[in-house]
């Protein structure tokens, strides 16, 4: 037994300083943390986190008022993305706009890499939690180089429910396994980021998000951007 | 002695030819994945399952997910990761508390249970909660609001006592099967914060949520299968009343809750 934990610590002590060797970034946007005051205001909450980012005074935008100016399709046990987006194009500064992906391992890579770019932007991201029954405010990427391509490790974010509160962590693999999961009808990915400038559909949009940071999980090695239409979500 | 082991190599035989089963959960990473050390899901001690174990897979989860250079980081990490890095050092500012086995109802991870791991300060306040995948990789991490810390450790009585007041009626170790700690992939209990089951003698079930605060018993479980698309039916469709849920991703089912509110406990 003594033997087996000798070789455990040596192991250790080879493998630790070889692994340090990898640089890692974290970028980090200094977002202030509101828990939601009603059960169903996560998404409310957000939005305002995200407001005073921008400058606004949480004394005026409260919670209340995001959730009367803001059309409540279906919010009582869930988040709608165009309802988020609505109430970030109304209450910040960033131009809000919902990352669509289609329903494959692609599609979780790209909503990650969505959160990542708006996180480089110096804007945070809304994720959906939980197959979208609640949404958190992703503030913080981790993230690699491993063979050219970013690689991310872990989300930082803040959890509106005051039950649970704010600065968590999350590893990249898990949030796109456990949160990216498509149950809705059609079946896709979402997630809602600041609008990139001059953003662009297609293959042009795709080397610009690439050329400004956008961010992997995997990397897109089998990605062929000519036959991705962002607009069908099922493509 | 030998009848044990072929008892047991019959079990293992056996669970391989359930192939039903086998698809409900994600495949579990290979061996020879997290024993490579050039592996990103390499851990020193696969499975672990002694606290020894944890510890040592915890220590090493914390030096590659958060130890970096300073230069390369834009913006302020939150304080409690700077806290977890000293455990690293001679003179930590924490230590390890309380490990807490949870049992697991999501389907995307490919193991029955997983390790909570409380971080307690130097006067015993618990001030960090970390995740631990049965495998032994990381799973998250977070800050303990300083009013939460007692609410994480509470007993098993302390929280019958809770159930009792809630539904109006006394409960007590006699009359229940089983308790236990279980993690939905939902904002009412997850790894962090896992709910605690009560499992009744007379078959109901309620449910202790830290995240919302309130005790839930299980009304109705909606059949929550995967349909020939590969996806599980639209919980909206499934909750036309806004009602809150569990999705048990195990057994397929989409447990329905009632809230009970706090009241005086009636003597039987």
């Amino acid at each position: 037994m003594k033997k087996h934990v000798f070789i455990m610590i040596v192991l250790i002590a080879i493998i630790l300083p070889v692994l340090s060797c990898i640089d890692h970034w974290t970028d980090i946007v200094p977002t202030p943390y509101r828990s939601q005051n009603q059960s169903n205001y996560c998404a409310v909450a957000c939005i305002q986190m995200w407001a005073i980012l921008d400058g606004a005074d949480d004394t005026e935008i409260t919670q209340d008022f995001i959730a009367d100016q803001i059309s409540f399709g279906y919010f009582g046990n869930g988040v709608i993305p165009e309802n988020i987006v609505e109430g970030v194009e109304m209450f910040t500064n960033s131009f809000g706009h919902i990352a669509q992906e289609p329903p494959t391992n692609l599609g979780q890579d790209e909503c990650l890499a969505g959160c990542i770019a708006s996180i480089k932007d110096f804007r945070p991201a809304i994720v959906p939690f939980f197959r979208g029954v609640h949404a958190v405010l992703a503030f913080g990427y981790r993230w690699h180089y491993d063979s050219g391509k970013r690689i991310a490790d872990k989300m930082y974010y803040h959890d509106p429910n005051g039950n649970v509160g704010p600065d968590r962590v999350l590893p990249a693999l898990d949030l796109k396994l456990n949160h990216f999961t498509a149950i809705s009808n059609p079946p896709c990915y979402w997630t809602i980021v600041a609008r990139r400038r001059n953003r662009d559909d297609g293959i042009l949009g795709y080397n610009i998000f690439i050329s400004e940071g956008g961010t992997f999980y995997g990397g897109p090695s089998n990605y062929n951007p000519l036959s991705y239409d962002p607009r069908d979500p099922i493509n | 002695m030998n009848i044990i082991k072929y008892f047991v190599f019959f079990i293992l035989v056996f669970g391989l030819c359930q192939s039903g089963a086998a698809e409900k959960r994600a495949q579990p990473k290979p061996m020879s994945e997290l024993t490579n050390p050039s592996s990103p899901s390499y851990v020193p001690i696969p499975y672990p399952k002694t606290r020894k174990d944890i510890i040592t897979d915890l220590k090493y989860a914390i030096n590659v997910t958060t130890a970096q250079e300073d230069s390369l980081i834009v913006g302020r990490i939150p304080e409690f990761e700077k806290k977890l890095l000293t455990l690293l050092d001679e003179n930590p500012e924490c230590k390890i508390g309380q490990i807490v086995k949870v049992k697991n109802r999501s389907s995307v991870y490919s193991h029955d249970y997983s390790w909570l791991i409380l971080i307690e300060d130097n006067e015993g306040r618990n001030v960090i909660y970390v995740g631990m995948h049965a495998n032994g990789l990381f799973a998250g991490a977070g800050d303990i609001f300083p009013h939460r810390e007692r609410a994480l450790v509470r007993t098993d009585q302390e929280i019958l006592d809770i159930v009792s007041e809630s539904i109006g009626h006394p409960v007590n170790m006699k009359n229940i099967q089983h308790i236990e700690r279980v993690a939905f992939a939902s904002p009412l209990g997850d790894l962090l914060t896992p709910l605690w089951e009560i499992n009744m003698k007379n078959g109901v079930v309620y449910y202790f949520s830290l995240s919302g605060d309130s005790v839930y018993e299980a009304k109705e479980k909606k059949d929550w299968k995967k349909q020939k698309n590969g996806f599980r039916k639209d919980w909206r469709e499934l909750t036309p009343n806004n009602e809150q849920f569990l999705p048990d991703e195990i057994d397929d089912k989409l447990i329905i809750l009632k809230k009970h509110g706090r009241q005086k406990v009636k003597d039987n």
